[in-house]
């Protein structure tokens, strides 16, 4: 890691000898996460304190290996992104602190059997479910282990496999419009806590942050479930530890857990509520609640021929129609195509030009179709209202609108 | 009910020319000089932009005056057996757009290490990549001349050109178009780069034309709100 200077050694050893800690948590105090998770399921995002980790977990139907061909396939993949820290910057897709990462969360997933990759056989030697996981991290504030596996496991849990139905010796897949997505298989949430040790093994703080780890002798990581279990404990060495201490390590991090185990379970029950919510985008929902009104208020009216079956003019059809022509010569063909009359004597002037660009209507104000929706931008919610000038105007040589496009309330 | 009074709309609910709503958020990597996050509908890509001391004023490669020395990383969250390709495919189109943006070659001996990582895919990535890396870039602080903005458009088999497309979208497209534009408060959007595939000349010209006013309108947006967004982290329309 990197070189830190003594006198920041010292002090930062010194004050977690006094029980103080430079972000003002206790020594067993850990950070409180935050999980986000993403549009498709099996994503999550958990950052702890500064650190952040982003999993993502995907799964297929494959055909199993030739001498286990009752076991699934699990992998997880762990790797930390330049973004994370400048010494991460030789972007080198697997390094060893990636790899040691990978190692520890498969250990503690697979190895605890939270995951049984014989329950995830479907046919026996002809298709099993191929479950990966990819953790990256995005910033890297100390603890990187703790963050990692908090994402692996919330992805873990918010995945949802496609359904499938075994008849005979084939396999259907449903896709998730034909059936609800079901969730795996986890027989326990495992959870770890990871100690840095100071003193010659004599202090621990829980949660170390960048600065403490860097300023650490050594680390020990515990992980465990609600039910008392221990799925892992990693102690590399380097530093010596008392075996007292070493036995109360169980006993000292059940509180943590238990902690931690709560929040990955309101995590989970918040976001079953925010993907009924989302289930249809906000926009296209108030949209179309507006056009619905607009149409039965207004009655139907007739669109322009250009405008249906798709013909695609964004912006307003005569200001193209001149930007065309001036495009590729005052070829009719050009225009005609366009299927719009050209202003009668409109000079195409470089004002002409610049007006028409800067009408700056992002054409969504001016739908060229010219529809019923007038007024539909707010709820739309993308962008304000953009004065509209009308068609004809371009015609009018006289009005040089200015470039940039002016902010106005809509006139039809 | 007469169908010409429900014209071809799309099917979140958009029309044509309308742009998905767009959130950002900066700082949210701590330890880069600067960062933004970009979320785009169901397209989110962080972006983060750090300066590094240049061991050499300029490499054999870099042209000195094409801008600062700029390395850049991209990576894709989602696995897939083409992700190396277009991780790489990203990285070379994001730096040519970058290093045109910012003004001057020698940052005080120092280069820019940019970091592009897309968090989830739901359409116009590469798009969203370009708006996310500039805006990291402006949370550093480098002095860029004009606000790159990338818009994305994608044509329909009925001929139709659709801006902002989803991956739904994307995937049922006879061609797509991405289009930098350079957006300033002092000059008319300038087009800076694009990349075009299975465009026909119609719709190509279409684009050309839509171009700027989709990115003059998101950069017009981006500029009311950065202000409040420096100040208090994130904000999203």
């Amino acid at each position: 890691g990197m070189v830190i200077p003594t006198n920041v050694k010292e002090f930062v050893t010194n004050a977690l000898r006094g029980g103080l800690r430079l972000d003002g948590r206790t020594l067993h105090t850990i950070r409180q996460p935050v999980a986000q998770f993403g549009a498709k399921t099996g994503q999550c995002e958990v950052s702890l304190g500064k650190t952040r980790a982003l999993a993502v977990a995907t799964c297929e139907v494959v055909e199993p290996r030739l001498n286990r061909s009752n076991d699934g396939f699990l992998t997880f993949n762990c790797e930390l992104s330049p973004m994370a820290d400048f010494a991460f910057h030789e972007a080198r897709r697997h390094s060893e602190q990636a790899t040691a990462i990978a190692r520890i969360i498969e250990r503690m997933v697979r190895g605890s059997r939270a995951i049984d990759t014989e329950a995830l056989c479907i046919l026996a030697g002809k298709s099993v479910w191929s479950i990966r996981v990819d953790v990256t991290v995005l910033d890297n504030d100390g603890n990187l282990v703790d963050c990692c596996l908090l994402a692996v496991v919330l992805a873990l849990l918010n995945l949802r496999r496609p359904s499938i139905t075994i008849d005979g010796d084939r396999v259907i897949v449903h896709s998730s419009e034909a059936r609800e997505p079901v969730p795996l298989s986890i027989h326990h949430v495992p959870v770890c806590v990871t100690y840095g040790l100071f003193d010659g093994g004599k202090l621990l703080v829980a949660d170390p942050t960048l600065e403490e780890e860097q300023c650490s002798t050594g680390r020990v990581i515990i992980g465990m479930n609600t039910h008392n279990e221990i799925c892992l404990l990693d102690y590399p060495g380097g530093t010596p530890m008392n075996p007292k201490v070493f036995r109360q390590l169980p006993a000292m991090a059940m509180e943590r857990v238990k902690a931690l185990t709560s929040f990955i379970e309101k995590a989970l029950a918040e976001d079953v509520v925010r993907r009924k919510d989302e289930a249809l985008p906000i926009y296209a929902k108030k949209f179309y609640d507006a056009r619905k009104a607009k149409a039965a208020q207004e009655g139907l009216q007739p669109t322009t021929p250009a405008a249906t079956e798709g013909s695609g003019v964004l912006a307003g059809d005569d200001a193209f129609a001149d930007f065309l022509a001036r495009m590729v010569g005052t070829r009719k063909s050009a225009v005609q195509a366009m299927e719009v009359e050209e202003a009668a004597g409109a000079a195409l002037t470089d004002a002409t030009l610049q007006a028409a660009a800067g009408e700056g209507d992002p054409s969504e104000s001016t739908p060229a179709e010219g529809e019923a929706m007038d007024e539909e931008e707010p709820s739309a919610g993308t962008l304000e209202q953009m004065e509209t000038q009308p068609a004809n105007a371009v015609a009018d040589e006289t009005t040089v609108e200015p470039a940039l496009p002016k902010k106005k309330k809509k006139k039809k | 009910v007469n169908a010409r009074a429900w014209p071809m709309s799309r099917v979140d609910g958009r029309s044509p020319s309308q742009v998905r709503p767009f959130a950002v958020e900066f700082g949210c990597i701590s330890h880069a000089d600067g960062s933004a996050r970009w979320q785009q509908g169901g397209t989110c890509v962080i972006a983060s932009v750090g300066y590094v001391p240049l061991l050499e004023p300029h490499g054999p490669d870099a042209m000195p005056s094409e801008g600062p020395h700029l390395t850049i990383v991209c990576r894709l969250s989602t696995p897939s057996l083409r992700r190396a390709l277009q991780e790489k495919e990203l990285q070379v189109l994001l730096r040519k757009a970058l290093r045109s943006a910012c003004i001057g070659s020698d940052l005080a001996g120092m280069g820019l290490s940019v970091a592009v990582h897309v968090l989830s895919m739901d359409g116009a990535v590469l798009g969203c990549s370009l708006n996310a890396a500039v805006l990291a870039l402006l949370h550093a602080g480098v002095a860029m001349d004009a606000l790159l903005v990338a818009v994305h458009f994608v044509c329909t088999a009925a001929g139709a050109v659709l801006v902002d497309p989803t991956e739904a979208e994307e995937e049922c497209s006879t061609g797509w178009g991405y289009f930098v534009c350079a957006t300033s408060t002092r000059a008319p959007a300038r087009l800076v780069a694009s990349v075009t595939r299975g465009l026909d000349d119609m719709q190509l010209l279409k684009c050309l034309w839509n171009a700027p006013l989709s990115c003059t309108t998101v950069a017009h947006q981006l500029r009311e709100w950065l202000p409040h967004v420096l100040r208090y982290g994130s904000g999203s329309c």
